[in-house]
This record gives C-alpha cells, structure tokens and sequence, in this order.
C-alpha cells in the first residue's frame, strides 16, 4: 500500500485491515456478481427505453400526428444503437449471456410500444387530414351560402368523408351517423351564420328553413337567438339611419324632444320594454351626434369667414355668403365686425379667462375643446398660447411655458383667496394678466428662463398693483389645506426633468422636478411651496423633499433612503425587469431597515444569477432565504449549518423546492451561490438551503462546465 | 498498492476517471446513488454537513471486502491512469492501471449515502 501527497488535499490514511474473504464457494459467488451486474446494466438499459418511449417531454409516447411518425423512425436506430452499448458495457461472455436476452426481451417490448404508438400516429394523422378537409368545406359552404346547388354538392362530400373516416376507424354505424349529422349540422349552421353576419336576414330565413331538417335541435336554438339579436340590431340601424337625416339647421341642432318623436314613429308596435329602451338610446346618441355636427359647422364657419374676409378684404361682412354667415354664432359675428373694423383679431376677454382657467384647473376638459370654434374670438397670440398649451397636455407632454404659468397662476389665485379678492373679478383678471406680461417679457429682459424665485417675485409684483404691500405674504400658514393638495406637481424646468437615473424619481409617482435655483431663492418661499404634492428632487445635498405631511427626515433616514436607492440602481443594471423595482410607494416613504436588507439581498441574488446564467448553475427558482457564505474556502460553520437547516425546514429545498433533504441526518446542505467552483475573485457567495439529490445534480453540471472551460 | 484518504466531498459525490482522458460527465438522476458513463463516474458519498468520507483505490483483489460491489463498470482509461477527484476536478488518489480499458467495481457502506467507498480496479 502507498502513500500519495498532494498539497491542500487530505492526507492518506493508512490501510485498514481488507474486508471479509470471499465465501468457500468462489464460482458461486462470480456468477452471482454476474448475474447482479446483468441485471444492473439490464436496469439502465430499461431507464434509456422508457426515458425514448415515454419521457413525459422527450418522449415519442409525447408527441403526436407526424411528429411523432418521425421520432417513431428515429427510435428504431436509436434503440439498436442503444443496445451494442449496454452489451459492450458487459464484462465477460458469461455476463453477456445473461444482459442479452433481458435486452432482447425488452426490444421487443419497445417495439411492439412503437407499433402501438404508430397506430395511433398513423390515425391522429388521418384524423387531421379529415378535420382539415371539413374545415375547408365549411369555409367553401359559408362563402357560397346563396348557392344551394353547391351548398348541397358541398354536403354530399362532407358525409361522404365522415362515413369513410368511420369505416377506417371501425367505429360502429350508429356512431358513424351521428358524426355525419353532426359535420352536416355544423356546414349548414356555418352558412346560415354567414347570411347573418351579411346583414341578408331574408336570405338567412330561406336558407335555415331549407336547411333546418338537418340542423341539430341545440345549434337550431342558438341559431334562432342569433336571428333574434340580428333583427333587433337591424332595426336599430335603421332608426339611427333615419335619425341621422333629421336636418340641423343653423339657428341650433334639434332638440332632444325632435329625435324622441322620430324614435317613437319607428318604434314597432310589438316592441318590448328591452328594444324601447335600447331605441331610446339610438336616438340620445343621435341627438348628441347632431349637436356635434352642429358646433363643428359652427367652428367651420368661423373659419370659412375668416378665409373670405382675407380674400376679401375690402368687402362688408353684410356679403358673407349665406352658407357661412348663416351658421355664425353672434360671438363669432362680434369678432368678425372687429376684424373689419380694426382690422386684426380681438380676444373677447370673458372667453380668454374661461379658457385660461380650464388651461390651469380642467385640463383634460380643454385639451378636448375645438379651438377652431373660437377662431374669431381670439387674437393670433392667445390662439397660439391655447393650441400649444392643449397640444402639450394632449401629448402628455411637459411643455416648460405651461407648466411655469401653471405654477405662477395657482400662486396668484390662492394668494388672492387668501386676501378675500374673487379669483373671477377684475382685480384677479388684472392681476393674471399682468403677472403673464412680466412672465412673458422676463427671458427677454434677464436672459435666462424665469425658475421659482423668479415666478414668486413676478406673483408678488403683479398682486401688488391691487393689493396693499404689506397684504402679500409668503408664509405657507396662509395656504389652505385643499389649495395645496391641488398644486401641480410637475416640472418649472426642462433641464429637471424626471429621469429613470434620478434615483429619487422613483418613490414618486408623477413628475417630482424642480429646478435647483428654487431652492437658493434667500429666505422667502412662495406661498405655494408648502404643498405636500411638490417634490423638490434637487441635485447635491439639498435633496429631501419638503412638505411630506410635515415630518422632516433625519440624516440616518435619509442615509438609509440613499442607500435602498443606490442598491435599486445597481439592481435595475442587472435585471431591469426585477420585481423589487416595480414597487410602488407613497411619497414620504423612508425604508426600514429590512426594506434595505430586502433589496440587497435581491441584488446579490441577482448578482449571483448573473454569474449563473453563465455557469448554468443559478439560483433555485424556489430560493427565499439565504445567508452570507463569507469568503470564499471558508468552511461552512456550526451556526451557519443551523440557520441554513432552519431556512430549509421553512421553506425547502431552493433548486426543487423538496421538503426534505434527502440526507441520513435530515440536515440542509448549504449551498453555495455562486458555486465555489465557478466563482471570480472577490465574487461574494450565500448560503441557500439545498437537497441531496439537487445537491448531486448541480455538483455534476459545476463539474462539466469546470471541464470545459478547462477545454477552452 | 491500497490507497486511503479522508475526504470532505463537496456536493456529496466523488468523480471517478482517467484524468488525463477525454471525458463525458454522466447526468444526476433524481435519488440515484451514482451515475456513470464510459468515461466518468459520479459515486455518491455522504454530505460533507454529515461527516466525512473514507475513499479507498486499489488493485480489485487488494481492495474487495468479501461482499458483492454495488458498481461494476468498463471505464476508458486511455492514458493508463484511473483518479478520483473532487467536483472541482483536484485529484484526491491516483492509481495506474493495466489497459486503455479498465473494470472498476466500487463498494459502499450505504446504498444512498456511504461514509466508506471503496473503488477497485483489475
């Protein structure tokens, strides 16, 4: 016996005394390992036939139709092959003698499976081919339905392929009937149904009633709810059509009462409650319809009446062709008189402040208004103001202009709410229209775009042309609690924008930006800045967010926020699609330390699947808890062993998710993840909770990669 | 020559080849003991969290303890060397054989989890 020393591997241990002798009988013994290992190799040769013929995902017993016709095929050889190497494995002609005609028995077997199997291919086959050939049938039935001669050549084939299938299945003839009924039934329902669906229910009829002897009494109910529904929706075309042709004219669109009459006159006397009620629908629907055609003649007019006075400059509106000027609304043919008079468009002040108003506080209703409508009402700026304004909202895009007047017009208005001034009474008109003028000409005058301080100073001006200078307050204890929760919370400035890399974009859910000289404004905060919903996202070390239900954030809340953000960030580098980063979460929300500890973990996982997915070995997909494996080589320790064997009684196995290890002492194996074998330098492992057998399987793929990247 | 070593298996296995030979590793099957193909053969040993596990390698006639192997397998053995290494492939004993071919009978203590596993060679 020898020795053999081999650095950083265990040291031999010298021999024991060898085990038992061997029995008197020697012959008898040879023969039985003989016989053993027969039947061994015998086994596994069994393994590989089921594993061919009956894998639930490989197997040919898996497949079908002409798949399974060509894995059939392919299985001969494969079986054959098969067998020369499980005999060459055999050890002496004794041995083989007795694996020979274990395998042999098993081929047959095998092959009278793959008879089997192909039978059934063989059918399924055929099965198909009919399928396919009444299908196209079908399709042939549905698009010749007014054809009976041919409907009837089409059903003669149908019956004629179902009885040969029958006959080739040996099914009885009841069974063969019933089919054909059946296939029968099916042709003729298809083609009464494509007659519906054409809207030509009198040729439906006459072709249901020919063919209902054949039909099957279940699909001649559905087909008779079919025809039931069909009717009423004709009929309810037919109202809204001759709805439609109710005139509108000029003066205003037809009253509700106009559409309700007509309704009734084409309502049938038998109608029930369901189809009047539904008819009383068609004809509000109407109604709404004619107000709209009504307001876009309106809106085209305007328009039509703007090009003629450009065309025509020199002529009197009195002129207008009647088939513009009719349809003008008298807002428009004010405008119009305007044009001509001073000879440019005049914004109607009432209308601007209407508009203005929606712009700010009903955005969604504005963006949905026909400007057009307005053509003569508003001068060329304001119009352009307008349409920019709905287009950006209409986009749902954040167009810097709107949202700095957004911002400066709900400061003015709860200031002035706050002073008891009506947010619609000329003093607040003149104030708004002032603050648009500083707000318009700043950029020009400063040369630089106007950000919160600049916005407060431009409100603070204009609210001091009406009110008394010491009547403007900055404070925030002036705001109302429901004026702030209406602030917008949107960006002043397009350099500050959200971003996905903003790290601290992602606990807000809406536009949380702010330009960062808002912030240095000295002192003084504009009386809006205490909204809980604004967000101030500032680079550097001003980044903590105000308002926030007016708990301030502590340096260590706010270092442990830094760091679940930062370990988010890392996270999305590696699995932009990982669940930890499609949270959601309130705007004041700081995370606990187990949120940090949950995310970290997530990362290290993510990290280790990374490595995984290189190595082929990643982290089990019933993975939960884990815990750090300290550096690499280090032995697993008594502590370690008993926290992974507490994570494993709780939740299994993390490859296959097994309850129980497998192992003599039921204990967890600790796995390693990364695999220690696969690991870079410097990689950081955990420990996950693993069974035997899993344990065995990952420890043969470590080896095979170890092997070829040896290889290469 | 019989040759002994005390080992802690990783992933509880111990892989059985000619190292220097081109090899094909077996695939795990679920609660198998051990898997092999003509060139490889992974052996199940206990779980290193459960103890340690003895190997012993050496001349089938030396090594057989008196009772029936629970492997016999023809392993290609091209450079007239049979090993048993760790998963990460460092060679715990080392023995040279006779032929390009070589019958290995293994015996354990334990059908799933063997803390003593002798492999013999002819």
């Amino acid at each position: 016996m020898g020795m053999i020393k081999l650095d950083g591997l265990p040291v031999e241990q010298p021999a024991a005394e060898p085990w038992p002798p061997l029995s008197d009988n020697g012959d008898e013994y040879t023969i039985r390992v003989d016989e053993m290992f027969a039947r061994q190799l015998d086994n596994a040769f069994a393994g590989h036939v089921r594993g061919l013929l009956h894998d639930p995902e490989t197997g040919v017993a898996a497949r079908t139709g002409e798949v399974a016709l060509e894995a059939i095929a392919a299985a001969l050889p494969a079986l054959d092959e098969l067998k020369n190497r499980t005999l060459s494995q055999a050890v002496g002609p004794r041995q083989r003698s007795m694996l020979e005609p274990l395998i042999d028995t098993r081929l047959d077997r095998a092959a009278g499976t793959l008879g089997r199997l192909a039978h059934r291919a063989t059918v399924e086959v055929d099965d198909a081919s009919v399928a396919d050939r009444i299908a196209g049938l079908k399709q042939d039935a549905a698009t010749a339905w007014q054809d009976p001669a041919y409907l009837h050549q089409l059903g003669r084939t149908a019956v004629d392929e179902l009885r040969y299938q029958g006959e080739r299945h040996g099914w009885d003839p009841a069974e063969t009937d019933a089919r054909v009924r059946t296939g029968l039934s099916d042709l003729y329902v298809g083609a009464v149904e494509t007659a519906i669906d054409q809207n030509d229910l009198d040729g439906a009829a006459a072709l249901y009633d020919h063919a209902r002897p054949v039909i099957d009494p279940e699909r001649q109910t559905v087909v008779d709810r079919r025809f039931v529904g069909a009717r009423e929706a004709a009929l309810y075309r037919d109202v809204d059509r001759d709805l439609a042709g109710i005139p509108i004219e000029p003066a205003g669109p037809p009253g509700a009462e106009v559409f309700a009459e007509r309704a009734a006159e084409l309502t049938p006397e038998d109608a029930n409650d369901e189809v009047c009620a539904r008819i009383g629908q068609v004809a509000n629907f109407a109604q709404r319809r004619a107000e709209r055609q009504w307001e876009k003649q309106q809106s085209e007019a305007g328009v039509a009446a703007l090009d003629w006075i450009g065309k025509n400059p020199q002529a009197s509106v009195a002129t207008l062709p009647p088939d513009i000027g009719d349809w003008l609304a008298p807002d428009q043919w004010r405008g119009l008189e305007a044009l001509q008079v001073e000879g440019r468009l005049k914004t109607n002040g009432d209308l601007f402040e209407r508009l203005d108003r929606q712009m700010v506080y009903e955005p969604d209703r504005f963006a949905a208004l026909d400007l057009d409508r307005y053509r003569l009402s508003l001068d060329h700026e304001d119009r352009a103001r307008f349409a920019s304004a709905q287009k950006a909202i209409a986009d749902g895009r954040l167009d810097p202009r709107y949202v700095r007047y957004d911002w400066l017009r709900r400061g003015i208005d709860r200031t002035l709410k706050t002073q008891g001034i009506d947010s619609d009474g000329p003093d607040a008109v003149q104030v708004r229209a002032d603050a648009r003028d500083r707000l318009k000409s700043f950029e020009t005058i400063e040369g630089r775009v106007p950000v919160v301080g600049d916005l407060d100073d431009i409100a603070r001006r204009a609210i001091d042309t009406v009110v008394p200078q010491d009547a403007w307050t900055g404070s925030d204890e002036n705001i109302p609690a429901e004026d702030r929760s209406s602030t917008p919370d949107i960006p002043l400035d397009e350099e500050r924008l959200p971003s996905p890399a903003d790290n601290n974009v992602h606990q807000v859910s809406a536009h949380p930006a702010m330009p960062d000289a808002m912030s240095a404004e000295g002192g003084t905060m504009p009386p809006y800045a205490a909204d809980p919903n604004i967000i101030r996202v500032a680079g550097g070390g001003n980044s903590s967010r105000r308002g926030g239900g007016g708990r301030s954030v502590t340096p260590i809340e706010e270092m442990r926020r830094a760091n679940f953000q930062s370990t988010l960030k890392a996270l999305r580098e590696l699995e932009p699609n990982n669940r930890e980063l499609t949270y959601v979460a309130p705007r004041d929300w700081v995370p606990r330390e187990h949120d940090v500890a949950r995310v970290q973990e997530e990362l290290s996982r993510a990290r280790a699947r990374a490595a995984g997915e290189t190595s082929a070995v990643p982290i089990g997909e019933y993975a939960g808890e884990s815990i750090s494996a300290g550096s690499p080589g280090r032995r697993v320790t008594s502590e370690e062993r008993r926290e992974v064997d507490r994570i494993g009684s709780e939740q299994g196995c993390h490859s296959c998710g097994a309850t129980g290890s497998g192992t003599l002492l039921k204990r967890w194996v600790p796995d390693h993840q990364p695999p220690t074998a696969l690991i870079r330098q410097g990689q950081a492992q955990r420990l996950y909770p693993q069974c035997i057998s899993c344990s065995r399987r990952q420890g043969g793929e470590v080896n095979n990669l170890k092997r070829e990247r040896n290889r290469e | 020559m019989i040759r002994k070593a005390q080992f802690t298996p990783q992933n509880a296995q111990v892989v059985i080849v000619d190292p220097k030979g081109k090899i094909v590793v077996p695939k795990w099957t679920r609660d198998a003991a051990f898997v092999w193909t003509d060139t490889c053969i992974f052996f199940g040993c206990r779980p290193d969290i459960e103890g340690d596990t003895m190997l012993t390698l050496g001349d089938m006639r030396e090594v057989d303890p008196g009772t029936p192997p629970v492997l016999q397998v023809k392993l290609k053995t091209p450079s007239r060397k049979i090993a048993l290494e760790s998963i990460d492939i460092q060679t715990i004993l080392e023995a040279d054989v006779s032929g390009q071919e070589t019958l290995v009978r293994i015996w354990a203590n334990h059908p799933m989890s063997p803390d003593n596993v002798i492999v013999g060679f002819e």
